[in-house]
């Protein structure tokens, strides 16, 4: 295995992500080559300080907040009546509430539409990706 | 307990649904939120914003991804609305740069630079570094999370990491 290729593998290879035959062609290059090694080394001292990130505890009763939270902002229409003006005849307010409920569904389902998921932002075009092996190119042999 | 079983429980209204479910991953999402925006002081209204999210939306919830594939999407969502919002987030991550001192503590010292680092990345690169690194997810899981193709989690990893090696080689 060539160094170009040795080097464009290393994250993959920390990662568990290759296939054994490609691992054991990677190892013994390795082996032989310090640079890559050294390389190696750099992408694991990485991750390591990357992974050393802790979050903050979970602060205790986490679930009770979740759970309360969600029973305060859910959409309940039995506060309908508690705001209804009293002199309302009943038909009138049945018609009331059913205009408020629908504005309300209404207002509900757009409020909790899914926020845009699309990771289309995360793309990276196809000419990047042609790019991507003369870049491999350009990390590791621009100064050597 | 199987996953069919379980979403269906949470379709339900099942409170003690809701509880397991946040018992399980609570810590993940708290980690995520963290290592994404760098501060302590916002977590706690994300992470509820999140487990909000997911009991609301779960009834279009399908099974042809798993239930926390589906949690991480939402979790890095919201971060992603959050830092929108709040175009500030990536000084305060660049302000914890430090030298080192011989009083801070090695481990202080590396989770200092850790979030250094991951501040120099875009949104999309610090995402898939999170979930390889900090949550130590297959290229394949991160793939499902983030909707993207397999060879795109690749080529981002690499060229995160190669920009996190340059920032640290240049003095970070
Ligand atoms: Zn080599």
């Amino acid at each position: 295995m060539e160094c170009k290729r040795c080097l464009s593998l290393l994250g993959e290879y920390k990662d568990g992500e290759l296939d054994t035959e490609t691992t054991s062609m990677l190892k013994s290059h390795l082996e032989a080559c310090p640079l890559c090694l050294a390389e190696l080394r750099s992408i694991n001292a990485l991750s390591e300080i990357i992974a050393s990130v802790k979050s903050p505890p979970v602060p205790d009763g986490f679930e009770d907040n979740v759970i309360r939270a969600m029973s305060k902002s859910a959409p309940r229409f039995s506060f309908i009546p508690s705001f209804m003006p009293v002199f309302f005849h009943r038909p009138v307010m049945a018609l009331s509430a059913l205009a408020l409920l629908l504005a309300g569904g209404f207002f509900y389902s757009r409020q909790n539409s899914p926020p845009e998921e699309s990771y289309a932002q995360l793309l990276i075009s196809d000419a990047e990706l042609r790019d991507f092996d003369g870049e491999v190119m350009d990390i590791f042999y621009g100064d050597i | 307990m199987e996953e069919k079983e379980f979403v269906e429980r949470l379709k339900r209204g099942d409170e003690n649904a809701y509880r397991e479910f946040m018992a399980l991953y609570k810590d993940a999402v708290y980690r995520i939120i963290y290592s994404f925006s760098g501060m302590a002081s916002e977590i706690d209204d994300i992470a509820q914003d999140v487990f909000i999210a997911v009991f609301r939306k779960i009834h279009k919830f399908r099974l042809d991804s798993s239930l926390s594939t589906w949690l991480y999407r939402v979790t890095i969502n919201k971060c992603k609305d959050y830092l929108r919002k709040r175009r500030t987030a990536t000084v305060e991550l660049n302000d914890s740069i430090i030298s080192p001192r011989p009083d801070i503590p090695e481990r202080l010292l590396n989770e200092a630079r850790g979030k250094a680092l991951l501040a120099t990345l875009s949104a999309k690169f610090r995402s898939v570094v999170i979930l390889r690194e900090i949550e130590g997810m297959s290229y394949d899981d991160i793939a499902r999370t983030l909707k993207i193709p397999l060879g795109r989690v690749k080529i981002m990893l690499f060229r995160a990491r190669k920009q996190m090696k340059e920032a640290a080689l240049n003095g970070m």
